[in-house]
């Protein structure tokens, strides 16, 4: 089931067309991956569904019901992460969470443990500290941590760890797997190995418009890359076999463990294995190379350019 | 809205905001009855040190501790809240704080609503000690005091303070920065005191008029028609500012 949904959604800045008939749908308990460079459109997308400003036509659905332009309630249901965390610098970190409490609506009882938890969960480690002493690291944290205290249906997070150390980073999208099973995650990033390591589905955004969603599987194997990694005993009579002999191989290459090599469109794997058996060849391993993200990204980008 | 009225009184009690407006009242207080106590002995004492001799200042009455009192909290104390209260309704556009509010449920009105009873209380409350003090420090100096008229007198002032707060939150929500929105409030203010020398025609009815009335009231030389008249034109100019500043900022982007 969807828990958000998006059609067609325009947003101009002045002539400037920031969305073009953007269409994107985040299931429930998925980790929704929300890409594109630095321009394309991630954050206007995800002010526009906090209603931070009014955008021009579309309609955004939340839990199936559509956003009237006064709407706000369906706020109580979504927390969210900007990319760059500003809070009043002269509260103290416990004092932000304790404010976010009170904006939610949790009660007296609730709250004091509420607190405790999310700070734990989020590895705030000077809550007494006055924010305007906090790195911006631990700015996101706390941003995260006010998030949490919401216990949202749908968390947004837009671009959580272009402000993180590498530790940081790793500890963040380890807590993303972790919230995986308590709530839906919209997750903006340009970072495409974070996407790649924690998301579900993703949607791939460029210039306003969405030009690619679906599973993270599907994506990465949209195109089939026809590169092939095989590991053998005689490697270097195989390779030598492989350039002489195989006629639906367009390139190989050879490594000290193994051999890349990349078949011609008209090729099969059968025709690999028909030539390995003939000629007697032992394989240990022949795997077919999956696409990273990035690979992914780049062809799409520059077929969309074309 | 309970939330957000909490989240504005931190701005003043975790900064040093409330101290500045309360510390500014009881000084503008105090001094304005010491200076029209003893004004004249400094006068007279500068000019004999200046070799002018004979020239003696009539004895100060209660009325010049009053004009001393308006003036300063007019040139002064005003002055200070328009910094202060542009401040205040522009801090979570610049500082980028509009996330962490407007990600929750929280209605655009409310926190418009929310700002300006907080900045009118503290003004209200720093004015209304000033006036305490400065009632004190009239009466220990000259031996009487008019309660009624002067708690009339600063009850229109504090009238005007809020005509002022409510126009420069209108120009804060309606601009991006800090420095235009007090530029354009200083410039207002200005021009506000600017217009109380036009006494003709429906101008004497105008909310800047105010500051001449609150005199006017101490000196009793002003009838209840044109006090009446003046609170009314005022509250309609308030209401019809109020409007616009809800409806301005709920057409604005937050981001």
């Amino acid at each position: 089931m969807s828990l958000l949904k998006i059609e067609n959604l325009d947003k101009f800045y002045g002539s400037f067309k920031a969305l073009d008939g953007l269409t994107l749908e985040v299931k429930e308990n998925e980790v929704y991956g929300f890409i594109g460079r630095n321009g394309a459109g991630k954050t206007t997308t995800l002010n526009a569904i906090m209603k931070f400003f009014d955008f021009d036509a579309g309609t955004i659905y939340f839990a199936g019901k559509p956003l009237d332009k006064d709407d706000i309630d369906f706020k109580e249901h979504i927390a969210f992460v900007p990319d760059v965390p500003s809070f009043p610098e002269y509260l103290k970190g416990r004092d932000v969470l304790s404010l976010t409490a009170d904006f939610v609506g949790l009660d007296k009882e609730n709250k004091k443990k509420a607190i405790q938890d999310v700070i734990e969960k989020s590895e705030i480690i000077h809550p007494n500290k006055k924010v305007g002493q906090y790195s911006r690291g631990m700015r996101q944290r706390l941003a995260i941590a006010c998030a949490l205290l919401k216990k949202p249906r749908l968390l947004i997070m837009d671009e959580p760890t272009s402000a993180l150390d590498p530790m940081g980073r790793k500890e963040l999208l380890e807590l993303i797997r972790k919230l995986k099973d308590e709530t839906t995650i919209l997750y903006s990033t340009h970072i495409l190995g974070d996407a790649q390591s924690v998301c579900d589905r993703i949607g791939l955004i460029e210039r306003g418009r969405m030009v690619l969603e679906g599973d993270i599987k599907y994506v990465l194997n949209r195109k089939s890359t026809n590169q092939f990694v095989l590991e053998c005993d005689k490697l270097a009579e195989t390779y030598r076999l492989f350039k002489e002999r195989a006629k639906f191989i367009k390139h190989i290459e050879l490594f000290d463990t193994h051999l890349c090599f990349t078949l011609k469109e008209s090729a099969t794997q059968r025709d690999i294995y028909a030539l390995l058996s003939t000629y007697g060849v032992d394989v240990n391993k022949l795997a077919k190379m999956s696409q990273s993200l990035e690979d992914v990204f780049v062809e799409v980008l520059d077929e969309n350019a074309a | 809205m309970k939330t957000l009225l909490k989240y504005d009184i931190q701005y003043f009690l975790k900064t040093p905001r409330l101290i500045i407006f309360l510390v500014l009242a009881f000084f503008l207080s105090a001094l304005s009855a010491f200076t029209a106590r003893y004004m004249n002995v400094i006068l007279e004492y500068a000019m004999r040190q200046e070799g002018i001799e004979g020239i003696t200042f009539p004895e100060p009455t209660t009325m010049d501790a009053y004009m001393q009192f308006f003036g300063n909290y007019q040139q002064i104390f005003v002055l200070v809240m328009v910094f202060i209260a542009v401040g205040m309704f522009t801090s979570d556009k610049t500082k980028n704080h509009y996330p962490f509010i407007f990600t929750h449920s929280i209605h655009r009105d409310h926190y418009v609503f929310s700002k300006l009873i907080v900045v009118s209380s503290i003004v209200a409350i720093s004015v209304l000690l000033g006036a305490l003090v400065f009632g004190l420090y009239t009466f220990l100096l000259f031996g009487s005091f008019d309660v009624v008229m002067f708690a009339a007198a600063v009850l229109v002032f504090m009238l005007f303070l809020l005509f002022l707060i409510v126009t420069v939150a209108m120009v804060s929500f309606s601009l991006k920065h800090y420095i235009g929105s007090v530029t354009i409030g200083v410039v207002l203010l200005f021009l506000l005191n600017g217009l109380t020398v036009v006494q003709y025609g429906v101008f004497v009815y105008f909310p800047h008029h105010l500051l001449n009335l609150s005199i006017h009231i101490l000196e009793g030389s002003t009838d209840m028609t044109t006090i009446l008249i003046t609170l009314g034109v005022t509250m309609v100019f308030l209401l019809v500012l109020l409007v616009a500043t809800i409806y301005l900022f709920r057409k604005k982007p937050l981001m």
